[in-house]
């Protein structure tokens, strides 16, 4: 599996020093921008990071995504099935890789847009401490007023650990939808595969996200801190249940449908 | 080794193979001939685990076809399937780090004999350039059963020679080769036993001396693909 990794780090190579290149020389902009004191440098430059963070962890989950969904249909999927491993590992091996690309591009990135405002905000001599002090019961209405700072860092590594878990329940469930349409609709046309791929998509979403309100109950209805803690942590873990149960699937159907 | 029990596999409602029986024992270099279409590369997919069959059994010495029997079982298939970036040196690593029996000194005497350059791309090679990268790969393995699919497609009349010898030279009492073409003439002499496929059935299949008796493989496939319903046997499956 490891391996397999690897090849998918290989063939991702190019893309990702081509994003590292543009964060590279926007950082570059933004600190020659501040040096210089050019405002129309320093400024564009620091709000293109910030989209950079977000532009590069959806482009790398949508290549991922794309990329198994290639591997099931063009020849290159040769190089994957012919290799003595199991289904699964195949399953893990993109999906793991996609998720740590994904994880790591938005961290590295996510530093450096960080770094820029704090400077932003000294060359514009706003007290970056202002942010802290921003009444957090204006964006959370349900939480109360008074937060222990304990339970602030528990909330942000819970919904840290929430988003990082949905991205990959969602590219589990892309997974699953690409697999479902090239094994059990094998015999139907390119354009309708892709079509049900996306169908298959929307409902496993939709699917799924019933299901979690019906066990769990919607989130907008946490009455305090501690409820909607306990919320998000049984969010999470049947999140993970999503994400192992279609790896598993989308295994389960290669092994026995597969068809290149 | 390779044993085909009732196997069936339906494409849109179409059988590309139908109830195939047949039977590959290592030592055996076994030809399989047929018109396209007639299910020739269907049914090496299935060996090499690349589609499953609609009913049926493919086992590869007692087992289900898996992981364990791709690491025993080699297969060059008719397409390229190599990433855009790789070399050929990238697809020579990319083999030796996942087939125990890949032999790296084995596949650059193979490159070398074959007048490949290793750092060249895959995707800038001719189709006979490509051709005999993807024989290289195969034949640089210790497989127990390696599987041809058309080895001389695209390859130039002087090099088919060289293809047809690596092939021979791969022969062992060990190990079984399944070879699929349409170039008849070239490999008259490399081969022991036969399988006649037609439209996903064996038409006829044994030794190639019960097959084709007297005459060549090529005079055999005339008559029995030239004139239709003038074919022999049916029930003659390896």
């Amino acid at each position: 599996m490891l391996k397999l990794m690897k090849y998918e780090f290989r063939k991702t190579r190019t893309v990702l020093v081509v994003l590292l290149i543009a964060f590279a020389a926007l950082q570059l902009g933004f600190v020659a921008g501040i040096r210089a004191d050019r405002p129309r440098l320093y400024i564009p430059a620091s709000m293109l990071t910030a989209f950079l963070v977000y532009g590069a962890y959806v482009y790398i989950l949508l290549s991922g995504i794309v990329s198994y969904s290639r591997e099931l249909r063009d020849h290159t999927g040769y190089l994957v099935f012919l290799v003595p491993v199991h289904p699964i590992g195949v399953v893990l091996s993109k999906l793991l890789f996609t998720l740590l690309a994904a994880v790591a591009a938005t961290a590295v990135f996510g530093a450096g847009a960080y770094l820029d405002y704090v400077g932003l905000f000294r060359r514009l001599s706003i007290d970056p401490a202002l942010l802290q002090k921003i009444d957090l019961s204006m964006f959370l209405p349900m939480v109360g007023e008074s937060l222990p700072l304990g339970q602030i860092a528990m909330m942000a590594l819970t919904v840290l650990a929430t988003l990082l878990i949905r991205l990959m329940t969602t590219a589990c469930t892309a997974f699953l939808a690409i697999t479902l349409s090239a094994t059990l609709m094998q015999n139907r046309k390119g354009f309708l595969r892709g079509l049900l791929s996306f169908l298959f998509f929307f409902l496993l979403v939709w699917g799924a996200q019933a299901l979690e309100d019906a066990l769990l109950g919607p989130l907008t209805r946490a009455a305090s801190m501690s409820a909607m803690l306990r919320r998000l942590g049984a969010s999470l873990a049947v999140n993970l249940a999503f994400c192992g149960l279609f790896a598993w699937l989308s295994a389960w159907l290669l092994d026995r449908r597969v068809n290149l | 080794m390779l044993e085909f029990q009732s196997v069936t596999k339906v494409y849109r409602s179409k059988a590309a193979l139908s109830s195939v029986d047949l039977t590959l024992q290592a030592g055996q270099t076994c030809l399989l001939l047929g018109p396209n279409g007639s299910g020739k590369t269907t049914l090496m997919k299935l060996a090499a685990g690349l589609a499953r069959q609609t009913s049926g059994e493919v086992l590869f010495e007692g087992r289900p076809i898996g992981a364990g029997s791709k690491a025993r079982t080699a297969y060059m298939p008719t397409e390229n399937y190599f990433y855009n970036y790789m070399t050929v040196r990238d697809a020579g690593r990319y083999y030796a780090d996942f087939f125990s029996d890949f032999r790296p000194d084995r596949f650059r005497e193979l490159l070398s004999g074959l007048e490949l350059d290793d750092a060249a791309r895959i995707r800038q090679l001719s189709s006979g350039m490509a051709a005999k990268l993807r024989l290289a790969l195969i034949l640089a393995r210790d497989a127990k059963l390696m599987m041809f699919d058309e080895p001389l497609n695209g390859v130039d009349i002087l090099t088919r020679q060289q293809v047809v010898e690596a092939i021979l030279a791969a022969r062992s009492p060990e190990r079984a080769l399944l070879i699929s073409t349409h170039l008849v003439d070239e490999l008259e002499d490399v081969v022991d036993t036969c399988v006649f496929l037609r439209d996903g059935a064996v038409a006829l299949a044994g030794p190639k001396g019960e097959v084709c008796g007297d005459r060549t493989l090529k005079e055999r496939y005339i008559e029995i693909y030239g004139h239709a319903g003038n074919a022999e046997g049916g029930e003659d499956h390896a």
